[in-house]
């Protein structure tokens, strides 16, 4: 089976682009799926940091690039779930060293032992966004409900569409609940209606990825949280699964005590 | 720290009273950002046009320029130009003097 590439992507930084990736790549390989994720942010990485496997690097892109070493040499293996892949970007280069060509070359070379290649996208719309659209099957573009992250969000759906990639799919980070009731925040009706766009997945906002950032372990590896059940309902959107979209409303304590006196089965 | 029991419930109350939350504040600033940043125009330039639309139907009709309006209008991924040029009739003309640029 060929493998799917897909680009994750937003336009403005800081939105949570990198989080996506570890989270749906590692949800899927947790489901069995055979994923590789290519950090394209070369002299910024994070990906690494994000999945816990800094330590580990050896070689990266940019080495595959000029056949300094062999695919397979730059692959990092995460042991918490059976078959995820990171491929580091390079910490010490520029954007330049990589062109899209190398990039859908790369991407040939791994459709055929993989199910899914993630591309984690820089910011902005220069060098490396191109080389990470350039291979893509599907674009996901990660937005939050703020005034700039969505107007960043628009300029790269248009230019997705302009590059042929699209129609590219939605996924809205960082809803505040509460905020959304209270009129505070934009709402993900809102944010759809503006940007005319199919939505794969709602993520609440959740400190718990900050405290899963600081282990180095993704969030939806741990079944108890709302926020990991988010990303696993993308991933299994992902896989062609009908999943309905989950609530974000928080659980009220009496909520919390129907769950806990049921044995924790959420069901 | 309010719980989202009390949050609905604040949400509900507003919406009775039609208050307006910086939510609202946030869709129709995108709404005309985006609006701008697809057209690549800026409201300089629609002013621009606005005036130009407005000598050119006045060389054939009477304008009422005050009431005159040339606005973009996003219908998710269209962009429409809409203008809204008010003439001015014969008999209005006759009570009111003419304003129309010449």
């Amino acid at each position: 089976m060929a493998a799917k590439v897909i680009t994750v992507t937003s336009g403005k930084g800081g939105v949570g682009k990198t989080t996506t990736v570890a989270n749906l790549a590692a949800a899927l390989a947790a489901e069995g799926q055979r994923v590789v994720c290519i950090d394209l942010d070369i002299g910024l990485r994070n990906l690494d940091v994000v999945l816990g496997l800094e330590n580990r690097i050896v070689y990266d892109l940019v080495h595959v690039v000029e056949g300094s070493c062999r695919l397979r040499q730059a692959m990092i293996k995460d042991k918490r779930v059976p078959e995820l892949y990171l491929i580091p970007a390079a910490q010490t280069r520029d954007k330049s060293a990589v062109t899209p060509e190398d990039m859908v070359r790369i991407c040939n070379q791994l459709r055929a032992d993989f199910d899914f290649v993630f591309l984690d996208c820089p910011a902005g719309i220069e060098a490396g966004f191109r080389n990470a659209l350039a291979p893509s099957d599907l674009v996901l573009v990660v937005t939050n409900p703020e005034v700039a992250a969505v107007r960043d969000a628009d300029r790269i759906i248009g230019l997705v569409e302009a590059e042929q990639k699209g129609p590219a799919q939605l996924i809205l980070n960082r809803v505040r609940y509460a905020m959304v009731e209270r009129g505070e925040m934009l709402s993900t009706e809102d944010v759809l209606d503006i940007l005319a766009i199919e939505l794969i997945g709602v993520v609440p906002e959740d400190a718990a990825v900050i405290t899963a950032g600081n282990l180095g372990s993704p969030a939806s590896l741990d079944k108890e949280l709302l926020v990991g059940q988010a990303y696993r309902d993308i991933a299994a959107r992902l896989l062609g699964r009908d999943v309905p979209f989950l609530s974000l409303k928080p659980k009220t304590w009496l909520e919390k005590l129907g769950t806990f006196l049921n044995g924790g089965n959420t069901q | 720290m309010t719980s989202p029991w009390s949050a609905s419930w604040q949400g509900t109350v507003d919406k009775v009273l039609g208050r307006k939350h910086s939510a609202a504040n946030a869709k129709s600033r995108i709404r005309t950002l985006l609006v701008y940043d697809r057209t690549d125009l800026n409201p300089t330039i629609m002013e621009k046009m606005k005036d130009d639309i407005i000598a050119v139907i006045g060389k054939y009709a009477a304008v009422d320029v005050d009431r005159a309006a040339v606005r973009m209008v996003l219908d998710h991924h269209t962009q429409r130009l809409t203008a809204e040029i008010p003439l001015r009739t014969v008999t209005e003309r006759a009570k009111r003097p003419d304003t129309t640029p010449a």
